[in-house]
């Protein structure tokens, strides 16, 4: 099997239940589901059927209580957090439909942050050239306040891929956006995926955003369907 | 990862958007406070104990009615302690077919220990800092014994059986007592003639001081020491116990600003611990995006810890400066109810208000950082997230 089409997410019978003042609430049941290398695949599903929570324990941001979950090979399940946090910095690029940008900090310094974590010597001058990909090589010194909803998410976007990941989850990333910004920022979500060649796991409940994935994965209750 | 970079990147971040201010400025007000407070406090206090030194003209003396063994000297000299020796009396002067009851202080060469003589050189002279008595030979005598005596300066005076020129006026004697030697007009004279003099005999009624002065603990030893050795004629006197009165000045003094250095303290610790948590509550989503983007909770921990490392460590150097100006300024103000020579402060006492501040935002703030260092990253991207 080549490397492109060899999985790189794998889930086997992956659940989570939450403990509520009635007893055992199950969020996510049996969930079986395998991801290929460069592959875009959406999940999709209403408020509350548990796609986020799926998205969550697939980033190893919450440990499931249930099954196992494999990120390029490496068992996630098996790891304490600090494990997980090491394969988040190796592996995982995020866009969160808030945005979620240190609001202290520049647009260039919060594209820069990913790489200072990872000691990278050329963090200045990668993220400046990916905030001008975006189009924002004129706000580089500009904070999240001083940009609008689609220019805080371009910078998520630069900030998400500037580390070249293997994975990229995007929950809702248009969900704060009006849709002409939203198709924006979808047409850059996808131009930057393919040029890195990234896997691209997205979190939508828009059937329209879930058609440009190669695959839609549906869930209903926390289960797959 | 450099922690120690990244840390010094993002706390020169913070303060460019005025995040640091608020803390920045409670560790400067507290650092300040407390320096200037526990200066002004250390400094008043050094300067009243040499004040009071200077009225015992030691920081230790043994009074007795007899000449001390030698063994004790010795003892002093091994620690390092300077000594001196006075022998008090009264007798009578008969000088110009005049007669005066006087006090008679016999001085050794190392006397005034602390504290300065004055004199002058004629009745109507400006007076003289002196540094030690009269030398063998000579006498310095009080204004009284001249005019009584109808003596001038250059004259003889004869005590006992000892001829002495008459060389100054005594205006000011650091150890001058209020008892029955020191209300007679004095005469000092050198304790080399004294012997000279055949004033003394068995019997005779002499009060001697053995004066010591020191490094303060080789004089705590040395009181130790001694106190055991004393006979019942035998005290032992040092500010508290020769000057009841300045000694519970110096007490309440000291009692008054301990009380005050411990309000500013406690002062000082709420406004930091206020203000350090404001500042890690005001992280907590920063903290919570660094866990999403890989970063370990030990990195997080240490990262903080050097971010408030560094801003403590240049926060309570600037207010222990301004600490500085503020007791130099409260001296300034005070000059005139104040001794002219304050005493320098110690270095514990210039750096109290440093440690101080410093250790209740090192102790607070790690507090702070576990708990941000835990945040659960997932529990705020669920909050977050769509679902």
């Amino acid at each position: 099997m080549s490397k492109i089409s060899s999985p790189i997410i794998e889930t086997k019978n992956l659940g989570k239940t939450v403990l509520v003042a009635d007893g055992d609430l199950s969020i996510l049941a049996s969930v079986d589901l395998t991801i290929n290398r460069g592959e875009s695949i959406a999940i999709v599903g209403a408020s509350g059927s548990g796609k986020s929570t799926l998205l969550g324990l697939l980033a190893g941001l919450d440990s499931p209580t249930d099954g196992t979950i494999k990120l390029d090979g490496e068992e996630l399940t098996a790891l304490d957090e600090d494990g997980r946090a090491d394969i988040r910095n190796k592996l995982v690029g995020f866009v969160f439909q808030s945005f979620q940008l240190m609001p202290r900090l520049s647009a260039l310094e919060n594209v820069m942050l990913p790489l200072e974590l990872r000691g990278d010597k050329q963090a200045k001058s990668t993220a400046t050239a990916l905030l001008e990909r975006v189009g924002l090589g004129h706000r580089l010194e500009h904070t999240p306040m001083k940009l609008s909803g689609g220019e805080q998410q371009r910078v998520a976007l630069a900030r998400a891929f500037v580390t070249q990941p293997a994975i990229l989850f995007a929950d809702e990333p248009t969900g704060n956006l009006d849709s002409k910004t939203g198709e924006q920022i979808i047409e850059l979500l996808f131009e930057l995926n393919q040029e890195q060649n990234t896997t691209l796991v997205l979190v939508t409940h828009d059937t329209a955003l879930a058609s440009r994935c190669q695959r839609s994965v549906h869930i209903d209750a926390g289960r797959i369907i | 990862m450099n922690r120690l970079g990244l840390a010094l990147r993002l706390l020169k971040r913070d303060a460019r958007s005025g995040e640091l201010t608020l803390l920045a400025l409670a560790l400067i007000i507290a650092v300040t406070s407390s320096t200037a407070i526990s200066l002004f406090a250390d400094r008043l206090h050094r300067t009243m104990n040499s004040q009071a030194a200077e009225f015992l003209a030691a920081d230790l003396v043994v009074t007795s009615s007899d000449v001390i063994s030698n063994a004790w000297l010795e003892r002093a000299e091994q620690m390092g302690l300077k000594k001196a020796r006075t022998a008090e009396f009264s007798t009578v002067l008969i000088e110009n077919d005049e007669l005066l009851l006087a006090g008679i202080k016999a001085v050794s060469g190392a006397y005034p220990l602390r504290g300065l003589l004055k004199t002058r050189e004629t009745l109507d002279s400006l007076e003289v800092v002196q540094q030690q008595g009269p030398l063998a030979g000579k006498v310095w005598v009080d204004r009284r014994v001249l005019s009584t005596l109808k003596l001038k300066i250059g004259d003889t005076l004869t005590v006992g059986e000892k001829s002495l020129i008459v060389t100054h006026v005594i205006s000011y004697e650091p150890d001058k007592r209020g008892d029955i030697y020191s209300l007679s007009p004095r005469v000092m004279m050198n304790d080399a003639d004294l012997q000279a003099t055949n004033v003394l005999q068995p019997g005779s009624h002499v009060h001697y001081f053995f004066q010591f002065s020191g490094e303060a603990n080789a004089i705590k030893r040395f009181n130790a020491w001694v106190k055991p050795l004393l006979s019942v004629s035998q005290r032992l006197m040092d500010v508290q116990d020769d000057r009841p009165e300045l000694g519970s000045a110096l007490s309440r003094a000291e009692r008054y600003l301990g009380l005050s250095s411990i309000l500013v303290i406690l002062i000082a610790g709420v406004a930091i611990a206020m203000s350090s948590r404001r500042y890690s509550e005001r992280h907590f989503n920063s903290t919570a995006i660094l866990r999403c983007l890989g970063c370990k909770q030990n990195d997080i921990l240490l990262i903080f810890l050097y971010q408030f490392f560094i801003l403590g460590l240049i926060a309570c150097s600037i207010g222990l400066l301004f600490g500085w100006f503020t007791q130099e300024a409260l001296f300034h103000l005070l000059r005139s109810l104040l001794p002219a020579k304050v005493s320098d402060p110690s270095f514990i006492a210039v750096m109290l208000g440093f440690m101080t501040g410093f250790a209740i935002l090192i102790g607070f703030s790690y507090l702070l950082c576990c708990g941000l260092s835990a945040c659960r990253h997932y529990a705020y991207y669920a909050e977050n997230s769509s679902h």
